[in-house]
């Protein structure tokens, strides 16, 4: 007779909730161990001197961090996707609107090395302001800075997803709303009465917290941060999929009715769930835009938020790991092509969509747990047998 | 043969005496009693119930009383209003007029489906609904009793109390060897147990079961009757069912609709021998 403890993997040694799984699984593990080796690698490499074998030059350093911030983006994406079953086209919106708001904070500090020599940014001068808009004030201040980056997404994420979820809207309807959302917010910054910079944006960064910029230290330090940030955010994912929340999470995935008739809200379940990744991004963009350099209106474009998916659905979805690899691979592809054939990508780009939606339904990551599988059935084996003992 | 034995015995706690089954719907089982009294005698009481879509009367006027560990099949042709109740009953569809009220104080026109969940009137759907990414076990977790809210629900822990329960539940729906596989990887009849197990699992007060037995092979289905049997007493249970061999089997009074109306109530001998049944439903047939 069965008894209780031998009834499954909740029976097993050590299994903490959500049904037996653990925050550091298999995957987990092979994850953080080579991300951690990987950013540690490149930021040991990027404190080289230069021109020394293996030195990683600033240039290229910025590069790794701006993927990192994809895959942040990504991961986020990937959370009330991969997890939720919620298709965001938007999510390029809250990236954007966190790159925007760190971005205020780096205008700021430009001062008075702009070129109208004014400490008010170079455009209001421009359009004939002669002070700073009251959205703009306290934006000098870091904390603040990234207290909005934060913020001003999820904000926006809770407003907005608490219309379409309370009114019940979902698939496909939800998608192109969400992309609504980020095309009309497009649209929005491109107006230079909005006090955004027009289609301008903001460039032309001078220092965070009085370090220089365009540094090598400074390189090193954003990569690490955005380093940071992918890898708490990823673990902050694992933590809610195992717990009894990710279940639930799940379950709307698969049968959104009848999670309600088991007696969850739902929409309140969507609604944090959607606005934490919201933050995710906002923090992921205001990291973002010091790599790049600049932030303009076309950080909303649809293409970018539609990118991002891609990204998600090559690496394989519902995995988390899937949506890093993909953002890598993705944007990796991306600078690769535009530098060799500018025009190409685009094709490469549709292409690329078409055989991971025929071919590769469970995306990179499918193949990668294939090939892993021989020596992850050796351990369910074992543990099996553990079972069979209890 | 179960099926022969007498109806009465098997009855729960608060089985009503034979005899009954023609009287009134008002005042079936313990004769009439003032209104502001009758919500305390039931735990479900629903009155006057009229709903209509587009004109037509889903239920018309109907009137259905529960007690407290009652084992109730509601039968009836198609279209009789059988999955309508139930969508009232668990606040999917809200009527037009009557009342409906469930253990004294929940007026079940008020609420939405997830405090109906809450407070414990559960409901198994007419096709198997369990979550077919998640494990069997994590299936019956996520239904458990306990904190539905989403911090509450992030920060829950199984104890040793639940598993111990939870492994009830999975000796009882006979899903123990299965219970590290997905959901969506049984067969039908095992998916139809786990839902019955995930509604046992939020410990429910009353269970709705929309055919819980569509489907099974016949050892599946007398596997169901003793599992329901053995729930009786436990919490209150309606069933709603097509065969009429498992009504039988599970020996519960029954209540027969028809047009959205209650037309008879009594056991199964009962309700066979009413003319007005028999012309309405079973065809002279079935019996």
């Amino acid at each position: 007779m069965a008894t209780p403890e031998s009834t499954g993997p909740a029976g097993l040694e050590g299994a903490a909730a959500g049904g037996g799984e653990r925050v550091f699984d298999g995957p987990t593990r092979a994850f953080f161990a080579v991300a951690l080796l990987f950013s540690a690698s490149v930021a040991l490499a990027s404190l080289l001197p230069e021109g020394s074998a293996l030195s990683v030059g600033p240039l290229k350093v910025s590069v790794l961090g701006k993927y990192l911030c994809l895959a942040t983006l990504a991961l986020s994406v990937d959370l009330v996707w991969g997890y939720m079953g919620i298709l965001s086209l938007g999510h390029g919106a809250f990236f954007a609107l966190g790159g925007y708001a760190f971005g205020m904070y780096l205008m700021r500090h430009i001062g008075d090395r702009g070129v109208y020599v004014s400490e008010l940014p170079d455009f209001m001068v421009f359009i004939g302001w002669d002070r700073l808009p009251w959205y703009w004030l306290g934006t000098d201040v870091f904390a603040y800075a990234v207290f909005l980056a934060v913020a001003a997404p999820g904000l926006l994420a809770l407003a907005f997803g608490w219309t379409a979820f309370r009114s019940r809207v979902s698939g496909v309807y939800f998608s192109i709303i969400s992309q609504a959302l980020t095309y009309a917010l497009m649209l929005a910054f491109f107006l230079n009465s909005l006090g955004f910079g027009g289609n301008n944006g903001f460039t032309d960064f001078k220092e965070i917290l009085g370090f220089g910029i365009n540094t090598r230290g400074m390189a090193t330090c954003l990569f690490a941060a955005s380093a940071l940030l992918m890898l708490l955010f990823y673990w902050c994912c694992r933590v809610i999929a195992v717990s009894r929340l990710g279940l639930a999470v799940r379950a709307v995935r698969d049968n959104e009715d009848r999670v309600r008739f088991a007696g969850y809200r739902v929409e309140r379940v969507k609604l944090s769930v959607f606005t934490l990744s919201a933050m995710a991004a906002g923090l992921a963009g205001a990291l973002y835009v010091p790599q790049t350099g600049i932030i303009n209106p076309n950080s909303f474009s649809p293409l970018f938020s539609i990118e991002v998916v891609i990204c998600v659905a090559l690496g394989g979805r519902g995995r988390l790991y899937g949506a890093v690899i993909g953002a890598f691979l993705v944007n990796w592809l991306k600078t690769t092509l535009t530098g060799l054939m500018p025009d190409a990508w685009l094709f490469v780009y549709g292409l690329l969509f078409v055989v991971v939606t025929v071919f590769l339904p469970q995306g990179v990551a499918g193949i990668v747990e294939r090939m892993a599988a021989p020596f992850a059935g050796r351990q369910k084996g074992g543990r099996r047998g553990a079972e069979a003992g209890a | 043969m179960e099926r022969k034995q007498a109806p009465d015995g098997a009855a729960g706690p608060a089985a009503a005496g034979a005899g009954e089954a023609k009287a009134l719907p008002l005042t079936f089982g313990d004769g009439w009693v003032p209104k502001a009294q009758r919500r305390k005698l039931y735990v479900l009481l629903l009155e006057d119930i009229t709903v209509s879509f587009d004109g037509f009367r889903a239920l018309d006027g109907l009137t259905l009383y529960l007690r407290e560990g009652e084992l109730r099949s509601v039968i009836g042709p198609n279209g009789a209003g059988k999955t309508t109740l139930m969508d009232v009953m668990t606040g999917s569809t809200r009527p037009d007029s009557g009342e409906a009220w469930y253990s004294e104080t929940v007026n079940l026109l008020e609420e939405d489906e997830v405090s109906i969940a809450q407070a414990g009137i559960c409901r198994k759907f007419q096709k198997p609904s369990v979550f077919e990414t998640l494990t069997v076990f994590q299936n019956l977790e996520l239904a458990l009793k306990g904190p539905k809210t989403v911090l509450g629900t992030f920060r829950a822990r199984l104890s040793g109390e639940d598993r111990d329960f939870l492994g009830g539940i999975l000796e009882l729906t006979r899903l123990g060897p299965e219970a590290g596989r997905l959901a969506g990887l049984l067969s039908h009849g095992q998916k139809q147990w786990l839902e019955t197990g995930m509604l046992l699992s939020q410990k429910p007060r009353v269970l709705l079961l929309d055919e819980p037995v569509a489907g099974m092979t016949p050892q599946e289905i007398d596997r169901t009757a003793d599992l329901l049997r053995s729930l009786e007493g436990s919490c209150t249970i309606v069933l709603v069912e097509h065969d009429m061999e498992f009504v039988r089997a599970v020996a519960s009074k029954v209540t027969v609709l028809h047009q959205g109306r209650v037309l008879a109530e009594g056991t199964m001998d009962e309700i066979g021998r009413d003319p007005e049944v028999v012309e309405a439903y079973l065809g002279g047939a079935a019996c």
